[in-house]
């Protein structure tokens, strides 16, 4: 963090979300709330070149750190995205977001026939791999779901 | 095999191994007197809660209930519990899990069996969950073969009817996929053909299957026969 490597705001004590799969940053501030929380100062790129990816997004969020739920949210929405933690202008942590095998009260069971649409419970889904493709299984209904049919609470 | 608190929810818990042990027990079960079937659930009390009416469900529950000795509690339909006065689903199995020692759920919501299984420290059997899981039934299924063939394995087994809504066929044909064997044939009208989520589960499970529009070409050399009921109301203009 010596540099500024991107076309977007620098910041002292924050989060850092970066190597975002191209246009999905609206989506990530969506999934974390953030669209709607005016707390923290924001700043975004969206559609920024990537030597790895060809484009990608990063958003910086001043003095908000994010909890291993949020990691997971965002996991969801693009996997490979990297967050780094900064602390007075230098970069004190890095993690790779990964797709949890359980997903614990985060997506909501399509199914509107699904006891967790009717009662108050927390959605747990089993993450499946099949080839490249990634479904998402309901531990109550057992129905599972493509990646896109999904939303998140 | 220890079942002591073990649920019966969905045929997907199930490995062979305890399918073999419940299979094995349900034929000693059969052979036992009367006189000694009595004494197994003796001073024990079921719930029967059918939150959804199904007469030959909870009747064969109940029976077996009976015939072991034992009472049973509970309702058949929900108007006349006090669900209908707001209680939540959650607060009537609660209540009835204080009044009894193991429970029988049915409910048109999916996945209800399996919340009340966590919820509750009494042993639950799902006795069907809306589109779900009705694993009881897939047991009797694969019992009836067994019974018939004198084992699972090495059969020809064909399944006929509305393979794409009916959910016994679905659990029968995944339950069947643990077996050694097995070459299951899929006879349906095109618009009723096996779902693809359950295809490709059997295709992972290395289960060699094959699909047939029409009866006559696909019977052959078959060991069993499995015929569902197709549901007219599914046909469009009720051909
Ligand atoms: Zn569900």
């Amino acid at each position: 963090m010596n540099d500024r490597p991107y076309k977007v705001y620098r910041i002292e004590n924050g989060t850092v979300i970066d190597h975002i799969q191209g246009s999905k940053a609206i989506r990530v501030l969506h999934v974390l709330g953030l669209d709607t929380d005016m707390n923290n100062l924001i700043t975004m790129g969206i559609n920024l070149k990537s030597k790895k990816f060809g484009k990608k997004d990063v958003i910086k969020i001043e003095n908000r750190y994010l909890s291993k739920k949020e990691f997971d949210k965002i996991a969801i929405v693009s996997p490979d995205a990297t967050v780094n933690v900064i602390k007075d202008g230098k970069r004190s942590e890095k993690h790779i977001v990964k797709l949890p095998g359980k997903i614990n009260g985060i997506i909501r069971c399509p199914n509107p026939d699904c006891i967790t649409r009717k009662e108050k419970i927390e959605s747990v889904f089993i993450t499946q791999h099949n080839e490249d493709e990634i479904k998402y299984r309901c531990h109550y209904c057992e129905r599972s779901f493509e990646k896109e049919c999904v939303s998140i609470i | 095999m220890d079942f002591n608190m073990k649920h019966i929810i969905s045929i997907n818990d199930f490995q062979r191994e305890e399918i073999d042990y419940i299979l094995d027990q349900s034929k000693k079960m059969e052979e036992l007197p009367q006189k000694d079937k009595i004494e197994l659930f003796k001073g024990k009390v079921m719930a029967s809660l059918f939150f959804e009416p199904s007469t030959r469900t909870k009747d064969s529950f109940i029976s077996a209930c009976l015939k072991m000795g034992g009472n049973h509690v509970g309702f058949s339909d929900t108007s006349s519990t006090s669900l209908k006065k707001g209680e939540t689903f959650a607060d009537t199995i609660r209540m009835y899990e204080k009044y009894s020692d193991i429970l029988v759920i049915r409910h048109s919501i999916e996945g209800a069996a399996r919340y009340a299984s966590e919820i509750l420290s009494i042993p639950v059997i799902n006795g069907g969950d809306g589109a779900n899981q009705h694993p009881t039934q897939t047991l009797l299924d694969l019992y009836s073969i067994k019974k018939s063939k004198g084992s699972i394995d090495n059969n020809n087994i064909l399944i006929a009817g509305d393979l794409k809504y009916g959910r016994t066929v679905h659990s029968l044909s995944l339950a069947l996929s643990l077996f050694d064997n097995i070459n299951l044939t899929f006879v349906s009208p095109p618009s009723l053909r096996m779902p693809d989520e359950i295809t490709e589960m059997l295709r992972n499970r290395g289960v060699s299957f094959s699909i047939y529009d029409n009866l006559e070409e696909a019977v052959r050399d078959n060991d069993i026969i499995y015929m569902t009921r197709i549901q007219r109301e599914r046909f469009p203009n009720g051909a």
